[in-house]
Formats: structure tokens, C-alpha cells, sequence
């Protein structure tokens, strides 16, 4: 049976996972139509009786994964794409173990916004970050808007959450090129840009933000992450990437749009390419999916000069509290 | 000097004989133009692309698969051999169902 939304959440502090579990169950009108999904570290010895122990006492589903800890938490995207395949919830909520719920029965609420598009590629964004724009490939990377609710089909398309330990600043660079539309950066007009992102005022969470509580050693190894991940996510090899995957969507909803029973998305890497084949092998549509080299070129190269500094005395500053703490 | 003169000289003359050429020279230098354009752009993409394969982008977080000498995050522990052989393998069943929902095929009930 398909449930309303699976929550899926990486986590080595137990108590965080057992608070969650019990905001859940005290925010929640029918509790099976939730299945929360759990990865924790096989280093520590006592995760495997106390998720026992859990699955037994809830009233909706839990599934687990007790896996290596590997480089914690820049390669959690491991695990989390891992329960994405798991998962079996219309929505999708990818979430640390800090946020709660402050609204009661938001369940019943979150039951009206499904299809809320009839083809069902959209997904809810619930953060303070929930009006932001995006202007800018790179402002996807450091303000994403944190732990939207995708729906399945937006993430069947995106071929799960991505492979970026920040799974929001992944998606919201597809997000940022399903806007462009196809042609990308030369598509002057937007022809064919859409924006699928939902803002949801009614549903309230508490603890969205990140990173809170972390001790000043490892503020300073995510930091110097971060700016590495950054240059990685808005490399043209990746913003290829999310162009590619805001293609498919795009071709998705055309096909959607034109009542196309059954069709397959065919990639054609060498032309830079999908196209929509139907029952009959019949092309109906091919759409590019390049994305200009000197846009993302000079774009990078002109964000690299202008934070330099700011970036540099940022490390700084955080290194300076480390030995002002020790 | 005399060098200069010559060689205004020379261009004078190629561009003398490009106004006033056959037509035969025309197509030719269109030819070579074209050509020209075709060869530098196969170079070029080639090129691109080996560039981009010395590069390439390696997932966050796995650099004890791809670098001799891990930087690992403090009070992380290297991966033991059975790790890095269960990392294998994730990414490996991993990528088999990314396949699948890659070459899906979409039903719709009108």
C-alpha cells in the first residue's frame, strides 16, 4: 500500500531519533499513512536493539538500515539514496534528526496537496528559505531551500536524491535549470521554464536549520567541505548533470500534457539529448539538454574573484574560535 | 622596413585577388573556411572531453575509494577493508536501480 509520505532520515544520536519518533506519533492523525526510514551506524553497538525496540512500539512503519559509517556525514547521500529505493510514500522528505512538527494533524494537510499538479512533478518547500529566488547557478549551492517535500515522480525523474551530501542544494539546482527551460542559458524567453516549487505556509516544522550544535573542529573541516562540494555541484560536468535530469521532468509533463499513453525517456548522450519514444518506438520529441560552457565559465570564474575574500576570512575567523577554544 | 613593405605588399595582393578571384577561388576559400571550422570544433570537443575525463567529478564523501591519501574528517575512523568492499558494492547496486528508473517505462491511465 502507498503511503502518504516517507521520511527518511540518517542519524547516529539516538535520543534526536526517538524525540522525532515521538513527535511524529504526537503530531500525526492516522499514523499509517507514514513509514519513516532510518540509517544508522553499525559502530555503535547499541543502535540495532533500541531500532528494535522501536519498529515493535510504534504505530506506523519503520524501516531500517544499520550501515559503515564511512566519512559520515559527506557520504550520508549513500545510505539515503539507498532508502529512497526502500521508500513507498507518495511524498518524500529527506530530513536530518533535528526538525519537529509544530502543527498538529499535518497529515490531513499535507493529504490536500496531493495532485496538487495532476502529473504530480512538484514538491513543497516548508523552510525559511521557502520564498527564496534563485538567480544564479552557485546561489543554489549555499541557500537551498532545506528539507522541501518532493513528490515520488519528481524524484523518479531526478533519478533519486542525488549524490551530494546537502540532497537539497542538489535538487534545487534542478530545480534552478526545470526554470531555465530547454536551451538553458540561451533560452532568452523561458519558453518552456516552469517553476514546480510549492510554498506551504500551513504546515509549520521547528529545526530546519543546519549544522546547529556542531563543535568549532568540525565547523571548520564542513566549511572547507562545503566550498569543495560547491565548486563540485556548479561545475559544467554538473550543472550538465541537473540539466539533464530538469530535461526529463520537462519531457515528463510534455508527454503528460499530450496525453502520450506509454513512453519511455531515451538519452542521447552524444547529441546531448532526450527524447520522448512512444509504444510504437515513434520519436516524438527530442530536447537538448547542453548547457553553455562560457556561461558556467565565466559565471564561476567572476564568483571565484569576488568571494575569495570573504571566504578566506570566514576560514579564518572559524579557525581563529578553534584556538581560541583550546 | 623592407620587410614591412612586403608583406603589406602581400596582403594587399591576397586580398586584391579575394575581391576580384573567380568564382572557383571563392568556393575554394569558403571551402577551407568551412573545413576549418568542422576540424577545430572535432578538435576542440575531443579535447573538451579528454580534459573533462582527467577531471571528472567524484562523489562527496567516498575519497577513501578514489585518493591514495584520504584526508578523513576528525574522529572518523579509515574503513576497514569489508567497508570499502560493502562501499563497492552499494554503489554498484546503487547505479543498477538509477539504470532502472532511467529506462522506465511511463504508463498513464487516461
Amino acid at each position: 500500500m502507498e503511503k502518504l509520505i516517507s521520511f527518511i532520515i540518517p542519524s547516529r544520536y539516538l535520543e534526536n531519533v526517538r524525540s522525532f519518533l515521538d513527535n511524529i506519533e504526537q503530531t500525526i492523525s492516522d499514523p499509517s499513512q507514514v513509514e519513516v526510514l532510518i540509517k544508522l551506524d553499525d559502530d555503535l553497538p547499541e543502535s540495532r536493539p533500541f531500532i528494535e525496540a522501536e519498529v515493535n512500539k510504534r504505530p506506523f512503519d519503520i524501516k531500517y538500515i544499520i550501515t559503515p559509517r564511512l566519512e559520515g556525514i559527506f557520504s550520508v547521500w549513500l545510505p539515503v539514496e539507498q532508502l529512497f529505493f526502500m521508500s513507498s510514500g507518495h511524498f518524500i522528505q529527506i530530513l536530518s534528526d533535528e526538525p519537529r512538527f509544530k502543527t498538529k494533524h499535518w497529515d490531513l494537510i499535507l493529504q490536500k496537496y496531493k495532485k496538487f499538479f495532476p502529473d504530480d512533478v512538484f514538491r513543497l518547500r516548508l523552510s525559511s528559505m521557502k520564498i527564496a529566488n534563485y538567480a544564479t547557478h552557485y546561489e543554489c549551492t549555499f541557500r537551498p531551500d532545506s528539507f522541501p517535500i518532493y513528490t515520488r515522480k519528481w524524484l523518479e525523474l531526478t533519478e533519486g536524491a542525488g549524490n551530494c551530501w546537502g540532497s537539497d542544494a542538489y535538487q534545487q539546482c534542478v530545480a534552478f535549470h526545470f526554470a531555465l527551460g530547454p536551451g538553458s542559458y540561451f533560452n532568452f524567453y523561458r519558453e518552456g521554464g516552469h517553476c514546480r516549487d510549492v510554498v506551504v505556509h500551513e504546515i509549520e516544522m521547528d529545526g530546519l536549520e543546519f549544522g546547529v550544535g556542531v563543535s568549532p573542529e568540525d565547523q571548520v573541516v564542513r566549511h572547507k567541505r562545503n566550498l569543495k562540494e560547491w565548486n563540485r555541484l556548479t561545475s559544467h560536468q554538473m550543472q550538465e548533470h541537473f540539466s539533464y535530469l530538469a530535461r526529463r521532468m520537462y519531457c515528463y509533463m510534455w508527454a503528460y500534457t499530450n496525453q502520450i499513453k506509454e513512453f519511455k525517456l531515451i538519452t542521447k548522450e552524444h547529441r546531448r539529448t532526450i527524447s520522448i519514444v512512444d509504444r510504437e518506438g515513434k520519436e516524438l520529441l527530442e530536447v537538448s539538454y547542453a548547457v553553455q560552457r562560457l556561461v558556467v565559465y565565466s559565471q564561476n570564474l567572476l564568483r571565484k574573484v569576488l568571494t575569495l575574500p570573504r571566504i578566506k576570512a570566514s576560514l579564518m575567523f572559524r579557525k581563529l574560535i578553534l584556538w581560541a577554544s583550546k | 622596413m623592407k620587410i614591412v613593405s612586403v608583406l603589406k605588399r602581400k596582403i594587399w595582393n591576397i586580398l586584391f585577388k579575394m575581391i576580384n578571384a573567380p568564382r572557383t577561388m571563392k568556393h575554394r576559400i569558403k571551402r577551407f573556411i568551412f573545413k576549418t571550422k568542422v576540424a577545430s570544433s572535432i578538435f576542440f570537443n575531443v579535447a573538451a572531453n579528454r580534459i573533462s575525463k582527467i577531471f571528472q567529478e567524484k562523489p562527496p564523501g567516498m575519497s577513501f575509494l578514489y585518493e591514495k591519501n584520504p584526508v578523513l574528517p576528525p574522529r572518523i575512523k579509515f574503513p576497514t577493508a569489508e567497508q570499502i568492499q560493502w562501499t563497492k558494492e552499494a554503489l554498484t547496486e546503487l547505479q543498477a536501480n538509477k539504470d532502472k528508473l532511467k529506462n522506465k517505462v511511463f504508463i498513464r491511465d487516461l
